[in-house]
């Protein structure tokens, strides 16, 4: 387990005070600044390097390499988009963190800004996130009081504009291009055309807001305090968040490659009626494959262990399901919003969704046939391969994860 | 250059292509069926796919960057699979009624499904039958059997300008949905019908009237929009059913404006077929013989100079050469064009004509439009002028823009501001390297007409929109048949109309002219030539049919200067005959003969008349002359009032009509 010295969201729970800039400055934030910004961007960047940070988002790049090529984009201007657009069934992390974390989040944008030459940022904020876009939005102009942000940060010559941009209500945001469109104020959708990875024409570098709040003590307690915690190749921390049929659903802060069990047990009281009564497991937010019992029993939650068992870390959002649940409801639902937040660009997604769903809810509802499930596996396979954005493929990973493991709860509800 | 293996086979290929493009250089390009989607529909029907060796899963061909190594297969079984199977996901809601859809053998769906040998979506799955949308009866909508490709959308924002399009809801219920009350307002709408890939659009003149397959499709011009543009006329059972665009010379899909589209079926209607003489007040049908001896013996009777011919909106130009030179042989010098919107004398030179051709107004950059409306007048060229994000400024009646324009008032002292430089816009055309005047036809109709060209030539001028290299000069709007009366030089300096209704005349020689009422004659005897059963021809003594524009070689003069021939599409109806056969055979029975006996023979004559006839009309880009130096410009201001359609043609069809009446009512 994570001693508490070694952890970094130090109030991710709301218990040690509020998001004002003195309480944020009591626990710790903002109190490297003006050393780290005196060194150079490149020494930072190899800091980072060595610590071996990986993307807390979807492809979990190695954050080091992601900023080298970002760096070497031949533009004047650039902007950095922080991604807080979560919104997928079960994940419930970015909101504690801008309610309670918002100056360590603007901390690890300016690090993230001035290593890589940036200097306006947005974060991107769903729009029923009011109150935390509230606090952001004090958050910011405090510090800015402060001359943490705005021009000539400390005196160092650094600029960073930071603003909050209010999102839609589309999952399909996920993607960055189709964010980018909504933050120009058209329809969301994914765009691969020349500039679709552009905002407003220039370059821009996308970050999920926890890999942002890992970069202070990354850089004020070293690389190499930061690399010992995890496993090799999935060193750190990661907030994961334990939500169903647990006894005390919660957010904490844990090193990469703890025990499923052990999150579970610990954390979040154990599963209601008992370890014996756990159905599956959603590692991490909807998207990804759930895990029946016996996996669950020796997996650990990182990224490779996860990837091994053809799951994934996802978000990090567990979803624990005990026996009383019904699963193939589960899936029915997951299918159900998947078919609702498909964008509606690519026929692959779009119709295969909707069959997904169609198929699924046959099934649930006692109308469906044994052919049924060969028809959603093939479905499963076509929009996997051929779909234009991710979100596609991530409407297919819990459905084949489901047939991979649970099929026989699909049988057992066809007609014949 | 960078070395890639496509199917086996080395290939070197220039660095920063595509993987579709990089086979395409390597000249081992991806299927067929692909490449075809890929053309009209990029990244819609997901089939470009291919497979590189070594990597997991298939790769996006369009999308994924050619990389130097890369060993790519184009065509394996799990990619055809993988391809049939993203059709069949297109197809499930896509209703399985080909057999009534009206795209059915010119649909770019059904094509791909046929290439991949597929009949229907994924089996079990039922779809419903597309319902129509309400978006008028010319470009009607089902948008049950849309794929949601988006080209309409991207269509009517880019190019129409327009808002009437937008997509709606997400997930799977995305669709597009029209904003539309009774129709389209853009006047390029039409072209809805051709973007669309799978019978979302479809052209509502030519419902149920036949199958792609059973028309017989020829290439020819049409004359209703004056750029005269090339196009398709497929016709079926005897009728043209339906006109779109010929391709334009690079292979891109062209474009026609909706006048052109649907203003055909003016042809069809209210013909005259046969020749008619008077007899006690009366028409009486009769022979070709009598109808030219009548005529003829009529034209020999009177003074010569008590007779004269007036040419309108649908004669061509063989015809009005013939009708000049026989009015010349019976000793007659009153030839006029009719009643026209504009009279546009000869001596105007290139102030007739749009002098910037289609592809230099991408290059202009900065805008005055002076009493036009574009987007009725010049529909295609308003569309390459919105693709321009120039500076544009409008003086006169303010006319809807579908595009940002600065309006200046229609006061005329605005122009005298302009071209004194006074004004703020002259600072932006004089800084302008490329500067673009369009004028409207309306300015001819101005009692001050003299005066406002003088004031035209002095902006041009100062402004540089004539200069060497460059010309910027734009005269829209003004009909084709006016064009070529005013090339044959048969425009008079002062009309001969009102002459004729004070009784100057004994005998009228009316040619394609269709919108004289019996008391502009005055009396006269009148011999009618031309296609309609018009006012004009119900107040002749003598009807002589006519070929229309669709169903004769004839040349007309376009809104660019030169000189282009329709080719036959239709035989004529009844006993109608080409325009200037009749006058031949009339001038034998005047036993004067005109010296032409076939079309070479007419058109030698034409050439003669004008080098605009010949293929080498005057350089586009000559200086303009100024016209004159006559007359004060009033204080009248710019106006389009009094507008309306020179074209018969147009003025009678039903579907141009319906379209008038319907955005009448929408515009209140």
């Amino acid at each position: 387990m994570l001693k508490d010295a070694d952890r970094i969201f130090t109030n991710i729970d709301g218990r040690s005070g509020g998001s004002s800039l003195a309480e944020a400055k009591a626990r710790g934030c903002w109190s490297g600044a003006a050393e780290y910004l005196k060194k150079t961007p490149r020494e930072l960047l190899e800091t980072v390097a060595r610590s071996g940070l990986r993307g807390r988002g979807m492809f979990a790049r190695k954050t080091a390499e992601k900023w080298s090529e970002f760096i070497k984009r031949p533009s004047a201007f650039k902007y950095l988009v922080v991604s807080v657009n979560e919104s997928e069934p079960g994940t419930c992390k970015a909101r504690s963190l801008l309610r309670y974390e918002a100056h360590r989040l603007l901390e690890g944008c300016l690090i993230a800004a001035y290593i890589c030459g940036i200097r306006r940022a947005y974060i991107y904020v769903r729009g029923v996130f009011a109150e935390e876009i509230e606090i952001l939005e004090n958050a910011i102009a405090e510090a800015e009081r402060a001359g943490l942000l705005g021009m000539n940060i400390l005196r160092t010559g650094a600029d960073l504009h930071l603003s909050v941009h209010r999102g839609g209500e589309a999952y399909v945001c996920r993607t960055d291009s189709a964010m980018f469109r909504s933050m120009e104020g058209s329809r969301p959708m994914p765009d691969f055309g020349a500039d679709g990875e552009k905002l407003f024409g220039s370059p821009v570098l996308v970050h999920n807001p926890e890999t942002l709040c890992m970069l202070p003590s990354v850089l004020t307690r070293g690389a190499d305090w930061f690399s010992s915690l995890g496993r090799a190749g999935n060193e750190g921390v990661r907030l994961f968040s334990v939500s169903g049929d647990v006894e005390r659903p919660c957010l904490v802060e844990e090193t990469l490659g703890i025990p499923m069990r052990d999150l579970i047990d610990k954390y979040a009281g154990g599963v209601i009626g008992g370890w014996q009564n756990l159905a599956a497991v959603i590692p991490g937010g909807i998207s990804t494959p759930c895990l029946p019992r016996e996996i669950c029993e020796h997996v650990r939650m990182d990224y490779d262990s996860l990837g091994a068992v053809s799951s994934g870390l996802g978000t990090g959002a567990l979803i624990v399901i005990g026996k009383s649940s019904d699963l193939v409801g589960i899936l029915r639902r997951i299918a159900l919003f998947f078919k609702n937040e498909s964008c509606g660009e690519c026929a692959v997604c779009r119709e295969g969704c909707r069959l997904m769903f169609d198929l699924i809810d046959g099934i649930a509802s006692g109308r469906g046939k044994r052919s049924d499930i060969g028809r959603l596996e093939r479905l499963c396979e076509d929009t996997e391969n051929a779909a234009l954005c991710p979100v596609g493929i991530s409407a297919v990973r819990p459905v084949s994860g489901f047939l991979r493991h649970f099929r026989t709860l699909l049988e057992e509800r066809c007609r014949d | 250059m960078i070395k890639l293996t496509i199917d086996g086979v080395e290939a070197e290929v220039s660095e920063g292509l595509s993987i579709a493009g990089a086979c395409e250089a390597a000249g081992r390009p991806l299927p067929n069926v692909c490449r075809r989607a890929e053309e009209t529909l990029p990244g819609v029907l997901r089939l470009s796919f291919v497979e590189i060796r070594g990597r997991d899963g298939v790769f996006d061909a369009r999308t994924e960057k050619a990389a130097d190594g890369m060993e790519i297969a184009r065509d394996t079984p799990r990619l055809k699979k993988m391809r049939e199977r993203a059709v069949r996901l297109m197809l499930a809601k896509h209703p399985p009624e080909c057999s009534v859809c009206e795209k059915a053998g010119e649909c770019l769906l059904q094509d791909v499904c046929f290439e991949l040998g597929l009949s229907s979506g994924d089996e079990g799955v039922v779809t419903p039958l597309a319902e129509t949308e309400e978006t008028g009866p010319l470009v009607r909508m089902h948008p049950g059997r849309c794929i949601l490709c988006m080209e309409c959308l991207r269509f009517m924002r880019d190019v129409a300008g327009t808002s009437e399009l937008a997509l709606s809801g997400k997930g799977a219920e995305t669709r597009i949905v029209p904003f539309v009350s009774g129709a389209f307002s853009s006047p390029l709408s039409g072209n809805l019908t051709d973007i669309c890939p799978a019978g979302a659009f479809t052209d509502g003149s030519s419902k149920f009237l036949t199958r792609p397959w059973n028309v017989e499709r020829k290439k020819t011009i049409d004359v209703l929009d004056s750029f005269l543009p090339p196009v398709f006329m497929d016709v079926a059972d005897g009728r043209i059913v339906r006109v779109t665009p010929a391709p334009l010379p690079d292979g891109r899909a062209g474009m026609i404006s909706d006048r052109t589209r649907f203003g055909v079926d003016g042809t069809a209607f209210g013909r005259v077929d046969r020749p008619y003489i008077r007899v006690d007040g009366r028409f009486r049908e009769c022979s070709w013989t009598e109808a030219l001896m009548t005529a003829a013996s009529k034209l020999k009777e009177a003074e010569p100079s008590r007779t004269a011919a007036f040419v309108g909106s649908t004669a061509d130009c063989e015809s009005m050469a013939a009708l000049a030179d026989m009015m010349k042989i019976i000793g007659s010098a009153n030839v006029d064009a009719g009643r026209f919107y504009a009279r546009v004398p000869k001596r105007a030179g290139r102030w007739r004509f749009c002098n910037t051709a289609a592809e230099d107004v991408a290059k202009a950059d900065a805008l005055l439009i002076v009493g036009a409306d574009p987007e009725r007048e010049a529909s295609l060229m308003n569309a390459a002028i919105r693709g321009n994000p120039m500076p544009k400024a409008l003086l006169g009646a303010r006319a809807e823009q579908n595009y940002a324009c600065e309006y200046l008032g229609d006061s005329s002292d605005v122009l005298n501001e302009l071209a004194s430089g006074r004004h703020p816009f002259a600072s932006v055309m004089k800084r302008a390297r490329f500067p673009m005047l369009v004028a409207g036809k309306s300015l001819w109709r101005r009692s001050d007409a003299r005066a406002v060209f003088e004031k035209l030539y002095e902006t041009c001028v100062s402004f540089g929109v004539v200069k060497d290299g460059w010309n910027g000069f734009n005269m829209v709007g003004v009909s084709a048949g006016m064009l070529g009366a005013s090339e044959l030089g048969l425009v008079a300096e002062t009309p001969l109309l009102p002459k004729a209704e004070e009784g100057a005349y004994d005998v009228l020689y009316l040619l394609g002219e269709d919108r004289l009422t019996r008391a502009d004659t005055g009396g006269a005897f009148v011999i009618y030539q031309g296609t309609f059963a018009s006012e004009t021809a119900m107040c002749a003594d003598v009807i002589l049919p006519g070929a229309a524009y669709t169903e004769k070689r004839a040349t007309y003069v376009g809104s660019n200067g030169t000189a282009k021939s329709t080719a036959p599409v239709l035989p004529p109806p009844g006993q109608a005959r080409e325009d200037w056969k009749i006058l031949r055979a009339l001038s034998e029975y005047l036993e004067k003969t005109l010296p032409y006996d076939d079309l070479d023979g007419i058109r030698d004559r034409l050439g003669a008349l004008s080098a605009a006839f010949v293929g080498s009309p005057e350089d586009g880009r000559t200086l303009l002359e100024p016209v004159s130096k006559e007359g004060n410009l009033s204080d009248e201001p710019f106006s389009l009032s009094g507008e309306g359609d020179d074209n018969e043609v147009c003025r009678r069809s039903p579907s141009l009509r319906s379209l008038k009446k319907i955005r009448k009512e929408n515009n209140g």
